[in-house]
């Protein structure tokens, strides 16, 4: 029972460090030049038009307004 | 975003606006990490104001440079850009205090962190309250500084709430 409590928390760490890895990895995007950032964001522009493109978006939407 | 600083110089250059300045999630993105955005914002103050149709001559001024309206934006490259004329004292002083930045070798005027976040205080939505934290979380304005312009522009309630909400106080 021990060693299973302690491979969990092992894996709790893990995934702590890695959550922690991916905040200082957005964090450090910040120091990207300004048109970096903004050309990032376009690219995210475009997969958002994408997705609300998408049937699958239209018909939740759709269910959504009708409820 | 080349294309919309030239376009704006141009236009302050030949007079159909005085000024301008970015702001929103674009300006922001000056100082913090990239954030999602659908469209760009930019603050004006139009030449002649006194008209009704205040937009009309900027409309034409971007239709002989190639640029239409989309909804109720003009698309300028790929970006939708809403033209908003200042509307309320803080919108006009961030544009006054604007800052002349560069982006990639062209001028751009840019609104202050300190008015972004001031801007968002008194919009109040989930995602201006983010854009708040996001720029103090950078560094690039401090709390102080945002409880003073807040306070300047009758918004201490405002802040004194969103300190409360957010960081206990």
């Amino acid at each position: 029972m021990n060693g299973d409590d302690s491979r969990g928390g092992s894996l709790v760490g893990e995934e702590q460090r890695r959550f922690e890895r991916q905040a200082d990895w957005q964090k450090s995007l910040r120091t990207l030049p300004w048109p970096e950032k903004i050309r990032m964001a376009e690219k995210v522009k475009e997969s958002i038009k994408q997705l609300r493109a998408a049937p699958s978006h239209k018909e939740n939407r759709e269910s959504s307004a009708e409820e | 975003m080349k294309e919309l600083a030239q376009l704006l110089n141009d236009m302050r250059e030949v007079g159909v606006i005085s000024d301008y300045a970015l702001f929103g999630a674009m300006a922001q993105m000056r100082y913090t990490e990239p954030v999602a955005t659908l469209d760009a914002d930019v603050l004006i103050v139009v030449s002649g104001a006194e008209r009704l149709d205040v937009l009309t001559p900027l409309y034409e001024f971007c239709a002989t440079r190639g640029f239409y309206p989309e909804g109720e934006a003009i698309a300028v490259g790929s970006w939708p850009v809403q033209f908003i004329p200042v509307f309320n004292p803080i919108t006009q002083e961030a544009l006054e205090k604007a800052e002349t930045a560069d982006f990639e070798g062209v001028p751009f005027r840019v609104v202050r962190a300190a008015h972004l976040a001031v801007i968002a205080l008194s919009v109040g939505r989930a995602k201006d309250f983010a854009r708040i934290l996001a720029l103090l979380e950078s560094g690039s304005v401090s709390r102080q500084e945002v409880a003073d312009l807040a306070a300047t522009h009758g918004l201490a309630n405002e802040w004194r709430r969103f300190e409360g909400r957010f960081f206990g106080g």
